[in-house]
């Protein structure tokens, strides 16, 4: 079984160690940025749907985004 | 008074005891609400969504984490403070846009429930066995970490800390629920966000600054090399290589946890409408992005000011030793029950709210063929609350005893079932193929997979220390394509009702 999981799992691993830092850094990035990226594409409807009224300051995509920009410039620059 | 212990005068014992009154008189005050299991377990369905996301905030913030955190900060440096970083903020956006959002339509009580309306019956009660006894365990490892934190800081018995921390959390969480937990969570997140920061202002004040702190860890040469690094390297020796940090941190545990847990997931399904679960759940990544700051920066700071400590863990109970006045000890004193006390009330509460709904009610359908009066099953939930807080307060003592290092067991059981459960989760939401044998198959492999990359037998075939994120990622993996694969060549019928969790924006 060991050397099953080693065989199935080394390749991987192999793979994740040749990836320098300073690139894991911008995949971290990227992480981000996708999900900024999915809450941006939810649709208005879905966002407002049980909110008293659809004012600006209820779109939970702007809440996204702003709550999300400051974990973003962490990573991009810490 | 033990040794280490800080010490407190009679202006910080006043100061904690009116703290404690306040959260015990808050928290009785909603038991007169209190009508229906609804209003015990769901706080009737009406709560905003400020208090949704504090209380989200600081359910997940035990009084032990001002101690580890800051102590594994002192230890491996910043790359701890992943854990509220990474470890938060793409997992709420994915719970406040695609579960949250799913859970509240279909007005469920508990997630074993919802896993049970899309799949069945047989994967609602493994999930809700499964989930009942880990909460239950781990009630006692809070009161058991608090008696021995208690204990190091104040000199205090541990059977003392463990019955008074029992009986006032139980006095407000039994006749309030939900509604006393989250406003008294309410409380405690400024409690404890005032107590840590008066900490970490003081100590970076003494340390010479951020400059300083930053100066002098680089001073210290390759023994600190990775300390002020969020992301270490695939093979770091350290439990937080990226690798982990990113697969089975930022992409299966938090997001199993912040849309999986029924102690998170709870306070969401009592918001007043759909949009307070949604606002809520983003209102916490606001304040999760502070914790760090709160937990972290202390180690960071220690490093300067204690830099010979034989104990990491010490490096916060020292800094409050060494740096807070009378008054301010009291502040942090309080700080550390509001992070113990919102932990486990919140516990307890989905404790007995998953043992009510779906075992107790569950097996009273099944054999009486008819619903539990409302009332009855109120008592029901009330009593399981206070015999849980019982066996939990009765087995602390016993834990570390009979079992050894219980606190990583307990982490490891959660790693065993956080993986396959987000899998399930996530194909049921998302594919209307998926099966009920499906579901079944990928929760019982993916759990198998996870334990058989714990026995010790397999130890050293991942780089980490502790590969508990490389676990959660596979087991994860692995319980996707056996609940893709079973469900393609089994028929769609019987308990398969896609309908019922299927996500559509559209809809």
């Amino acid at each position: 079984m060991r050397s099953f999981l080693q065989a199935v799992l080394g390749p991987f691993d192999a793979l994740l160690g040749a990836i320098p830092l300073e690139a894991a850094r911008w995949i971290v990035v990227g992480f981000f940025l996708i999900a900024g990226a999915g809450a941006l594409l939810v649709p208005r409807a879905f966002v407002f749907r049980g909110a008293p009224d659809d004012r600006w300051h209820r779109d939970l995509r702007l809440w996204a985004i702003l709550v999300l920009l400051p974990y973003l410039l962490i990573y991009a620059f810490l | 008074m033990t040794d280490g212990a800080i010490g407190l005068a009679g202006i910080d014992y006043a100061i904690v005891l009116i703290y404690l009154a306040g959260v015990v008189l808050v928290g009785t005050w909603f038991a007169r609400w209190v009508r229906s299991p609804g209003d015990l377990f769901l706080a009737g369905r009406g709560l905003p969504f400020w208090a949704v996301g504090m209380s989200i905030v600081v359910s997940d913030i035990g009084a032990t984490d001002f101690i580890a955190v800051a102590g594994g900060t002192y230890r491996y440096g910043l790359a701890q403070a992943n854990f509220d970083w990474i470890g938060s903020m793409p997992a709420l956006l994915v719970a406040a846009f695609l579960f949250v959002p799913l859970y509240w339509r279909a007005r469920v009580y508990t997630i074993p429930e919802f896993l049970g309306r899309r799949y069945n019956e047989a994967v609602r009660t493994f999930l809700a066995l499964a989930w009942g006894l880990i909460l239950i365990a781990n009630l006692a490892i809070m009161l058991y970490a608090t008696s021995i934190l208690l204990g190091s800081l104040l000199g205090w018995d541990p059977l003392v800390s463990i019955w008074v921390a029992a009986l006032v959390v139980g006095i407000y969480t039994t006749s309030g629920g939900l509604a006393a937990v989250v406003m008294t969570d309410v409380v405690q997140l400024v409690v404890m966000f005032v107590g840590g920061t008066a900490l970490v202002i003081r100590a970076v004040w003494e340390a010479g600054g951020p400059a300083a702190i930053r100066e002098r860890v680089v001073e210290r040469g390759p023994e600190l090399a990775d300390h002020l690094n969020l992301l270490l390297p695939h093979d770091s020796p350290t439990p937080f290589p990226w690798s982990g940090i990113l697969l089975g941190l930022g992409i299966v545990l938090s997001t199993a946890y912040f849309s999986g847990n029924q102690v998170v997931v709870q306070r969401a399904l009592g918001a007043k409408s759909e949009w307070d679960a949604k606002a809520g759940v983003l209102f916490a990544a606001f304040f999760k992005l502070f914790i760090p700051l709160l937990v972290a920066v202390p180690g960071l700071a220690a490093l300067v000011l204690l830099p010979e400590l034989d104990r990491p863990d010490a490096a916060v109970p020292e800094l409050i030793r060494l740096l807070l006045p009378p008054g301010l000890r009291g502040l942090m004193f309080a700080a550390f029950l509001a992070a113990l006390m919102s932990s486990v009330d919140s516990t307890l509460n989905s404790a007995s709210t998953l043992w009510t709904q779906d075992v107790v009610l569950k097996a009273y359908r099944g054999i009486a063929r008819r619903e539990l009066p409302e009332r009855r099953a109120l008592v029901v939930g009330r009593v399981l609350s206070v015999a849980f807080l019982l066996a939990a307060a009765l087995l602390a003592p016993e834990i570390e005893r009979r079992f050894g290092n219980v606190y990583n067991a307990i982490q490891t059981m959660f790693s065993l079932i956080q993986g396959p459960t987000l899998a399930i989760l996530l194909l049921g939401v998302t594919w209307r193929r998926a099966t009920g044998w499906g579901g079944l198959a990928g929760l019982a492999s993916g759990v198998g997979l996870a334990v058989v990359l714990n026995l010790p037998s397999m130890a050293g075939i991942f780089r980490a220390q502790e590969p508990f994120l490389f676990v959660a990622w596979w087991s994860f993996v692995f319980s996707l394509v056996v609940t893709v694969a079973v469900s393609l060549v089994t028929p769609q019928g019987g308990d398969h009702r896609p309908e019922a969790a299927v996500t559509g924006y559209g809809s």
